[in-house]
């Protein structure tokens, strides 16, 4: 089944690996460079699936997936990080929050990005409020 | 002397010469006086142990001790007290014979006025109260001399040590006969010679002292003492150079936490930087790894572009590795943050041993452990502590990798207030010139790309947090033994 994917992230080598490993999967994937921009997109779209970086300028990638929890998004949100240690504080208060997200860490090669993807496809995964 | 009598003890068994003495000291008495008289030793020695006599008139042959006997017994009885001895006109060779063995003057007996005879006492008197002081404060200053903490050394202007109080030779590790037969180049690192005999030249003999300043010794038992010393010169009586004396004062251990706070912020500055490094390295990181992913899939095999791209992908993932072990070591600041858990020492090297198992059997080592009966456990950071014990088996396999003989021993066993752990190989052993470095940030001595030489950096810290000590011996062709004390009772270096 296909799927929509947003990929959030101000790294453009990050956005284009994406691209490249979901390319030939037949997923849609969409890609923008900050939490403002992916919170507007979100609004437009409906994603099945989101990647969101966490150090990013502007608003980082704690305060957008609130945004995104906020605008009522249920779907899964992988943040993607290299370095989530100077997050924690802030990943732990939006859990207490009951926000849910997972954590990914870079680098994430093109067989862990097909198969979460393939299995959000299969299972429709939805965040329940 | 009491405050208001002289107090005079008489020795002296002939009764009519003990009258002519009482009698001469009546007729020129400047001072008030008290006199005991005894015609027996036995009767003078009682009245010597009450005290209080300020001179003792005696003499020598006496019906219950004769001669210089007589003499040494006073002394023995009451050393403080100053003796003139009394002796007969035909025996002059004795009352000098007396004077040498503690009398303070003598009087001959038939050839003496009242005069004469105040003026010895008085003398004698002043004279011994002078010993006296003398005798204390050289006896103070000895006391000072011997149980001084700082080292105090006598040297000749050669530097070679002529004497040193106990401090100095415990600094050092000798016997006072073992360090008087060796020189001064034998004592001293060569890199001092130089510099010291620059001091001797410019301060010691020009102004008659130095200034304080840092060098080495060499220790009995072979390592560096670093200490810090000053030197004062001893001048004969022509006002040549003589020789040196030296306060020597030992500072091992204010260098050793001086190293501790550089290695602590080396650690600090290289955690940050590693976070800084990883954070900006990954996501290209994370774009190559795709990248040569996405051109691989477009690759068909037999494209001699193909393991070019698998060899693009491959070293891509190292530099991912290399990068982590960095990230892995700047979070060692927040290792503070794990929780301590009372666990035992077989259960840790259990759990790394079965993690290795698959190198150890490839390469064939034999691994032996044991954990001494009645070993408590301790309070450990788990996870750090099997990091510690991971490090070390993991670089003893990478040294017996080039070995023949392929042993690993780990011994567990309560030392005192601590227990020790172990962990000896039979590889090549370090040389001395890296021993010192293995504890260096970045320091290593495998091929390239398969140590950060980062490993014994975090084992020392997580051991130091520990309140514990790690040490290293090693011998070049025979191996290498790390050593772990761990307090046995406390948590975390807590007193």
């Amino acid at each position: 089944m296909s799927i929509s994917i947003l990929v959030i992230d101000d790294e453009e080598v990050i956005r284009k690996s994406f691209i490249l490993a979901l390319e030939g999967t037949g997923y849609n994937v969409e890609t923008v460079e900050s939490g403002e921009k992916g919170i507007e997109k979100a609004r437009e779209t409906n994603f099945d699936l989101i990647f969101l970086d966490l150090r990013m300028p502007g608003l980082d990638g704690v305060e957008t997936l609130r945004e995104l929890w906020k605008i009522g998004q249920t779907v899964p949100i992988y943040i993607t990080t290299a370095f989530y240690e100077d997050f924690v504080d802030q990943l732990q208060s939006a859990a207490d929050d009951a926000i849910s997200f997972y954590l990914l860490k870079k680098p994430v090669d093109g067989d862990e990005i097909r198969s979460i993807a393939k299995v959000v496809s299969e299972h429709r995964i939805r965040f329940s409020r | 002397m009491s405050d208001k009598y002289t107090k005079i003890l008489l020795i002296e068994d002939n009764p009519s010469y003990a009258r002519l003495v009482q009698k001469m000291l009546a007729v020129s008495s400047q001072v008030e006086y008290q006199i005991e008289c005894a015609d027996r030793l036995s009767t003078g020695l009682e009245y010597l142990v009450k005290g209080e006599i300020d001179v003792v008139l005696l003499d020598l042959g006496l019906p219950d001790s004769k001669g210089l006997d007589t003499l040494d017994k006073v002394c023995a009885w009451a050393p403080a007290v100053p003796i003139v001895v009394l002796t007969g006109i035909d025996d002059e060779t004795l009352a000098v014979q007396a004077m040498r063995q503690g009398a303070q003057d003598y009087l001959v007996k038939g050839d003496i006025d009242s005069k004469t005879m105040w003026r010895v006492m008085r003398y004698a008197i002043e004279r011994k109260w002078v010993e006296e002081a003398l005798r204390k404060s050289e006896e103070k200053y000895h006391t000072l001399y011997e149980s001084s903490k700082d080292g105090i050394a006598f040297f000749d202007m050669q530097g070679n040590l002529l004497e040193a109080n106990p401090a100095f030779l415990d600094m050092l590790g000798y016997t006072m006969e073992e360090i008087k037969k060796l020189n001064y180049q034998q004592l001293t690192p060569k890199k001092w010679h130089e510099m010291e005999a620059d001091i001797v030249e410019k301060q010691i003999v020009t102004k008659g002292y130095s200034n304080e300043y840092e060098k080495e010794y060499v220790k009995k038992d072979g390592p560096l003492l670093p200490i810090t010393t000053r030197l004062w010169l001893i001048s004969d009586e022509q006002g040549n150079p003589a020789g040196m004396w030296a306060i020597i004062r030992d500072i091992s251990e204010q260098k050793k936490m001086q190293l501790q706070l550089v290695l602590a912020e080396k650690m600090t500055a290289l955690g940050t930087m590693a976070a800084g490094v990883a954070h900006e390295l990954l996501n290209p990181m994370m774009g190559m790894l795709n990248f040569a992913q996405y051109c691989l899939k477009h690759t068909t095999e037999d494209d001699p572009r193909h393991p070019v791209l698998q060899d693009i992908e491959r070293e891509t993932r190292r530099c991912v590795d290399i990068v982590r072990n960095l990230t892995t070591f700047s979070r060692m600041g927040k290792q503070g943050e794990e929780k301590y858990q009372k666990e035992s020492f077989a259960t840790i090297i259990d759990r790394v041993v079965k993690l290795l198992s698959y190198r150890i059997e490839k390469e064939h080592v034999f691994l032996t452990r044991h954990v001494a009966k009645g070993t408590p456990k301790i309070w450990m950071q788990v996870n750090s502590m099997q990091q510690v014990l991971l490090n070390l088996i993991s670089n003893a396999l990478d040294v017996l990798m080039k070995s023949q003989k392929k042993e690993i021993h780990i011994e567990v066993h309560r030392e005192g207030d601590f227990v020790q752990l172990t962990v000896a190989d039979s590889g090549c052993g370090l040389a001395p010139e890296n021993l010192e470095k293995i504890y260096d940030p970045f320091f290593t001595t495998k091929p390239t790309g398969r140590g950060t030489g980062l490993g014994l950096t975090t084992s020392r810290s997580i051991i130091d947090s520990h309140g514990g000590d790690i040490t290293c011996e090693s011998k070049l062709g025979v191996g290498t033994t790390f050593k772990i004390l761990l307090p046995a009772e406390t948590k975390g270096g807590e007193k």
